[in-house]
């Protein structure tokens, strides 16, 4: 089993220090690009090459990303990395900074270079004060050894980095909005275009990447592309941190070869939790489409075969549900989330998910209606693609999907007003574990 | 400066933001200042909000509007240590809902605790979870780790 190679390679040990990660040929990476004086476009060409793809959840190529910044006339260009994990269901940035922090800062100096940035800024979420202290030391030893800020490495380079904590919120991990919460504004997305690239932090080219993204950098630089490639499986290139949770024995992070099938991840969380077999897997957080258990057979856990499954990889946030879970209560746990964490700034999203929350809260009330779920349908595709940030679809289609493949839950609770799955299991799926 | 208002630390705290973000960007301060001032004072008071405006030279609604919006912030004093539930999916499925209200039925007015909720926390595979202080996040998993949890918030004085 190929296992913590890349991002997680400190994970029962964290190097925690300047030292540890040294030790490891930590940093070698940067020192042999700015000592060998290797192009920017060199190091861009490497990460075109090993196609490596925006890891918070968009899988929006890398290299294309910053090839568009690029084009912009040269001034002023930031880079900002997005370590705002709150995504539900995902746990896998928290864990690289507490475990790695230098990898993450190393990776964004190698960013940086090839993007011709001076400027970093590292967002980190609020609640994750743990990280944000680890990150803060880890900055101080880095600039006391001159990988980071003036003259870095004694070259004519200067990179700096700041770590910014967060204020709270789920929105603020849209790229947009978080350059809005930079400059010291309310978190809400922007209208693109402009994108980022050209229109970004403080109106400049702006490059905003995952946490998971920029800590792949050092060890695709230090062991090369085809090593990277090598990792992944069949056609998929490279590695992938999957957080496995819910109805599993053992939920755990695990950093796997992309293109790995989706049962031996199941196994490697030690299986279904109880006797009941597998019912729903949101295969990437909860904004991803849910994908009922038959259509999970044999499907492998990279973005062509999640696609064709009817979902996408998102953050690689597994949740797995057996056969006993209320799809029903299921969908209005996630549906509350969506409600409380809009931004307000558009009408489908801040009204439609207080909508959507009234309608699910009343059908588990036992007063639902004939017709409340082609109202709820009607107002998941009311929201959708209406919205100026990607919350619209975060929330119509993990509520499409589940009404979709399983219609017949929705409907018995209507007409009977308690839950298919409580009347059938004596339970809901939403134990707890009481030992 | 010093004021009565804000300490001298918490000045230097401040200003040490300003090498952060460009000089003509002062705003950009704001949300971290906000947090220095709620760790030294407890809580945001109008008249902080006041003084930071001025002191960073901005209109007061460019700190009101950070203070109002992100969840982090607080504008009443706290007198009790605040444990949020998390409401995240993944917890949620692993008996949040059932955790909260033994949590609720056990909480006794020594423990001077107040219990809420929060989002995901990103700590899914330790579920059930919640977040102590909105920093601190302790996986309850059983009911005598929840027990155990509530031991530690009777002051000495009342279990002696």
């Amino acid at each position: 089993m190929i296992e913590h190679t890349v991002c997680l390679r400190f994970r029962d040990n964290p190097a925690l220090h300047i030292q540890d990660y040294i030790q490891a040929d930590g940093y070698k990476a940067l020192t042999s690009i700015i000592q060998e004086g290797i192009t920017p476009e060199a190091i861009i060409a490497m990460v075109d090459d090993v196609g490596l793809a925006g890891r918070g959840g968009a899988w929006f190529g890398t290299a294309k990303k910053w090839r568009f910044m690029q084009e912009n006339p040269s001034g002023r260009k930031y880079l900002v990395v997005n370590s705002e994990e709150s995504e539900p269901g995902t746990c896998k940035d928290t864990v690289i900074l507490r475990t790695n922090p230098h990898q993450v800062i190393e990776g964004m100096m190698i960013a940086a270079y090839a993007l011709g940035v001076d400027v970093v800024y590292h967002y980190i979420r609020s609640e994750n004060k743990q990280a944000y202290d680890i990150m803060e030391d880890a900055r101080a030893e880095a600039y006391a050894a001159k990988y980071v800020g003036e003259h870095m490495l004694g070259s004519s380079h200067t990179i700096h980095m700041y770590n910014i904590h967060g204020a709270g919120g789920y929105i603020s991990g849209e790229e947009t909005a978080l350059l809005e919460s930079i400059e010291g504004k309310r978190p809400m997305p922007r209208r693109k275009p402009p994108f980022p690239g050209q229109y970004g932090l403080y109106g400049c080219p702006t490059v905003v990447n995952n946490t998971e993204t920029i800590a792949s950098l050092p060890m695709i630089v230090y062991k090369g592309t085809q090593w990277y490639k090598s990792l992944g499986l069949h056609d998929a290139s490279g590695v992938k941190i999957f957080s496995v949770s819910g109805h599993v024995a053992q939920p755990g992070v695990f950093e796997l070869p992309l293109g790995m099938p989706f049962e031996e991840i199941l196994q490697l969380a030690g299986g279904m939790r109880s006797n009941y077999p597998l019912k729903a897997v949101i295969p990437g957080g909860s904004s991803m489409k849910i994908i009922p258990a038959h259509k999970m057979h044999g499907v492998t856990m990279d973005t062509e075969s999640i696609k064709a499954a009817g979902s996408l990889l998102g953050t690689g946030g597994i949740i797995v549900m057996d056969q006993t879970t209320c799809m029903v209560r299921a969908l209005s746990v996630m549906m509350d989330f969506y409600h409380r964490e809009s931004c307000g700034q558009c009408t489908p999203c801040r009204e439609g998910s207080g909508w959507i929350v009234a309608l699910i809260e009343r059908i588990i009330r036992g007063q639902g209606r004939q017709g409340d779920v082609d109202q709820l349908i009607a107002i998941g595709k009311g929201i959708e693609g209406r919205t100026i940030c990607a919350f619209g679809e975060a929330m119509a289609w993990p509520l499409l999907s589940t009404i979709l493949h399983f219609r017949e839950e929705f409907d018995y609770f209507v007409t009977h007003g308690v839950s298919l799955m409580a009347k059938t299991y004596g339970q809901d799926g939403f134990m707890w574990d009481v030992v | 400066m010093p004021s009565d208002l804000f300490s001298q630390q918490l000045i230097e705290r401040i200003e040490k933001l300003r090498g952060f973000f460009p000089l003509d960007h002062p705003r950009s301060m704001v949300m971290m200042a906000l947090r220095y001032i709620q760790e030294e004072q407890g809580y945001i008071t109008p008249e902080s909000v006041v003084y930071l405006a001025d002191y960073l030279g901005i209109p007061c609604i460019h700190v009101q509007e950070i203070v109002s919006f992100y969840s982090v912030y607080r504008t009443e004093p706290q007198y009790t240590t605040c444990v949020k539930v998390c409401q995240g999916l993944p917890c949620a499925l692993r008996g949040a809902s059932a955790l909260s209200d033994y949590m609720r039925s056990r909480i006794r007015p020594e423990h001077a605790l107040s219990l809420g909720i929060t989002e995901c926390q990103a700590a899914c595979t330790q579920a059930p979870v919640v977040l102590v202080q909105d920093t601190n996040i302790v996986p309850l998993g059983t009911m005598q780790a929840v027990d155990d949890f509530l031991l530690r918030f009777v002051s000495d004085e009342i279990s002696s």
